[in-house]
């Protein structure tokens, strides 16, 4: 099939209603979890944060995850997503954010190995045949990339000590096995149908081996390993 | 409970602020009595003790100081226990809803603001990684959320958060208290 380019909210209008409705599924999942993330994960971490530079940029952290979920917010209001359908009340959260943040170690964790997985999936929609969907991505991307980037060294920070190390270790143990449940079911229909449309560019399958090879390069930089999961290499 | 429009009125200045700020502008420079005044106030109205108010004179000082852990005084639990009661009084003033749409709405526009200023500033001065010019985005956002939060719950301009927010204001970024003193960027 060739592959489309939708390249502004008026011409979805004139698109397949599967393409829309595919779009309307992620911009609704992004504005869901983004304002959700910060709210379970980002505003909590400021009191954990161990120094006042470290709280500042959790301030700035969680202001940023907020902004995403303005941005998708408002693409969906422009493409005739009720605002009420973009909730918490509407569509449930991802399961991610179903932990307990109790410690500083667990919401550096949090960023490194959470924030990357939505890397993976920004990056994919980095190429999406929706152009206004495209740049959001773009535009998002550097901030997913400090964020990823603020776990790294918060964490680094912490493997300085052996009990910081054990505490992030820990962390991860507990955390991580969350994760590859992130990028959704193999052989999933709603993958199919975005990459039919070049909505997204790989399979849940794909993102998820990607996700993993590329996390246990980073855990192991920190001298630290990631837990074994079941049918995952 | 007053309404939106009275609660859109009360922080109107706050969202005009977020871009019009001369944020970071003057930091490192030497302080004028105002500035040593506004460090003062904010102090003593979180209910710390007196102490001296002393200029931090580049990025790689300012790092040092707000990457140590918060001793005694801690200003910053202080800061909370006003930001929990402000946000308590707040909202039965204008219903929690309406008031945090409000706050979002003008730390959605202090957000890049700060962003652009504090980077600008940091390349203009050297010593700054992006990190830290991010905490200090971050730092400036929070004091103006804080100060929107004070005059949303009927405060002016003698309560801390306003004496802080003049401190960005004039450019400067208060940095808390490190070791018996108030550090101001």
């Amino acid at each position: 099939m060739e592959r489309i380019e939708v390249k502004t909210v008026a011409d979805l209008k004139t698109q397949p209603a599967e393409y829309q409705q595919a779009i309307r599924k992620i911009v609704v999942s992004h504005a869901v979890n983004e304002l959700f993330g910060a709210q379970v994960f980002d505003e909590p971490a400021i009191a954990l944060a161990p120094s006042p530079y470290a709280k500042w940029l959790t301030c700035r952290v969680a202001m940023e995850e907020y902004g995403h979920h303005v941005r998708f917010r408002d693409l969906g209001a422009d493409i005739g997503i009720p605002a009420e359908e973009m909730t918490a009340d509407a569509k449930s959260p991802l399961s991610i954010f179903d932990f307990e943040l109790t410690s500083w170690a667990e919401f550096c964790v949090i960023k490194l190995l959470a924030d990357f997985a939505e890397i993976l999936q920004v990056e994919d929609l980095a190429t999406c045949s929706f152009h206004p969907l495209r740049a959001l991505a773009r535009m998002t991307m550097p901030e997913e990339q400090f964020h990823c980037q603020f776990g790294m060294d918060f964490c680094r920070e912490l493997c300085r000590t052996p009990d910081g190390k054990a505490a992030v270790q820990d962390a991860i143990n507990r955390y991580y096995p969350r994760l590859p449940a992130f990028f959704g079911r193999p052989g999933s229909t709603n993958n199919a149908i975005y990459r039919k449309w070049g909505i997204k560019r790989r399979s849940n399958e794909a993102m998820r081996e990607d996700y993993v090879t590329r996390t246990h390069k980073m855990v192991e930089e920190l001298g630290l390993t990631l837990p074994k999961l079941d049918g995952v290499h | 409970m007053s309404g939106e429009a009275d609660l859109a009125a009360d922080l109107a200045e706050f969202a005009q602020q977020a871009s019009a700020l001369p944020w970071f502008a003057r930091l490192g420079a030497p302080l004028g009595e105002a500035e040593r005044d506004d460090g003062r106030a904010h102090m003593a109205g979180l209910g710390m003790p007196a102490l001296p108010v002393t200029a931090v004179p580049d990025w790689p000082t300012a790092r040092q100081a707000a990457s140590a852990p918060i001793g005694e005084p801690d200003w910053w639990a202080a800061e909370e226990r006003f930001r929990r009661q402000l946000l308590d009084a707040a909202s039965a003033r204008h219903g929690a809803d309406a008031l945090r749409a409000a706050l979002s709405e003008i730390v959605a526009l202090a957000t890049p603001a700060t962003m652009a200023a504090a980077a600008t500033t940091a390349a203009r001065m050297g010593g700054a990684d992006q990190a830290m010019a991010r905490a200090a985005a971050g730092a400036g956002a929070q004091a103006l959320y804080l100060a929107a939060l004070a005059q949303a719950a009927g405060h002016g301009q003698q309560h801390p958060f306003a004496a802080k927010l003049r401190l960005f204001a004039a450019g400067r970024w208060p940095l808390g208290v490190v070791g018996g003193r108030i550090l101001v960027f």
